[in-house]
């Protein structure tokens, strides 16, 4: 009887968890790139994911075959000795320019691991970099996106936004349009 | 956690050791690994040549699509390897691989998107 009890109990819970995915919320979207993006190319669907505690983790917008992701990342999801160079610890914004930017001379492991591979890719680098976003396109064979935009906002320490798709022309009008 | 349904042969925690190893152990303990999560993993894993170089995988003539069983495999080697601690020259290798686009990418897929 108890063990049935636990049992189902298991088996509620594990439904509770797994109920992650939502349609977009128009509160939410109101002010957030997927708002952007219905305006330009009206989509087919947007969904987003919350974590246990309601906290937006993603969302992920489609249009036929196309889609954009956009990603909230932290700060402490990454090694923490990539963001340790010789003489500095790195802020986000650091990291990333450290790694995209051809002028960029502070270094570590992981940033030269990382030059190492754009340098294979199509097209090297920042396309664009407007303050605190910074647009690339790579080779899809090398990276998580084909396109992809970072973009720390203002004031923030520790969190960014990666928006990655395969479509450039929603990407693109993303990052010069309406984007900031 | 959710089950591993299409990679029932790769255990979770060999591609929690993976995380832990290419992001940090706090970010892989927060990863709930179902079957995208491993299809991201690997799609990061193999995107390095260097890395299916240092693990020896068998040449795939082009065009090949590895099946389930495969990936599981190869996966469960480099979790294992990494778990054993006896391969930090192969996690230097692969860890070229990461990337933070790749961190929001596996958390998104943990979470069901």
């Amino acid at each position: 009887m108890i063990k049935t009890f636990i049992f189902l109990l298991l088996t509620l819970k594990s439904f509770v968890i797994e109920a992650k995915v939502f349609d977009c919320q128009p509160d939410e979207f109101k002010n957030s790139i997927s708002h952007v993006v219905n305006q330009l190319i009206p989509y087919d669907d947007c969904k987003e994911a919350r974590d246990d505690n309601g906290v937006l983790i993603g969302i992920r917008i489609s249009k036929l075959n196309s889609t954009v992701s956009i990603g909230y990342g932290y700060k402490k999801d990454l090694s923490q000795s990539d963001l340790v160079t010789k003489n500095k610890k790195l802020t986000i914004h650091q990291l990333f320019d450290a790694i995209y930017s051809n002028t960029e001379t502070l270094t570590n492991s992981y940033i030269s691991s990382q030059k190492v591979k754009l340098c294979d890719a199509e097209s090297y680098g920042v396309v664009n970099q407007k303050s605190h976003t910074s647009y690339f396109e790579l080779n899809s064979e090398l990276g998580a996106y084909r396109n992809l935009i970072y973009r720390v906002p203002k004031d923030s320490t520790d969190q960014y936004l990666v928006i990655g798709s395969g479509n450039k022309s929603i990407i693109t009008h993303i990052l010069f349009k309406k984007g900031d | 956690m959710a089950p591993l349904i299409k990679y029932k042969e790769v255990s979770p925690q060999y591609i929690k050791s993976i995380l832990a190893s290419f992001f940090n152990p706090a970010y892989a303990a927060s990863i709930r690994i179902n079957d995208n999560v491993v299809e991201v993993v690997w799609e990061m894993v193999s995107k390095s040549k260097e890395c299916t170089k240092a693990l020896n995988l068998v040449p795939r003539p082009a065009g090949f699509i590895p099946g389930a069983s495969f990936v599981a495999m190869q996966l469960a080697k480099l979790g294992q390897r990494l778990l054993a601690h006896q391969d930090e020259d192969i996690a230097n290798t692969c860890k070229s691989a990461a990337s933070s686009a790749y961190s929001t990418r596996i958390r998104m897929a943990s979470h069901g998107l």
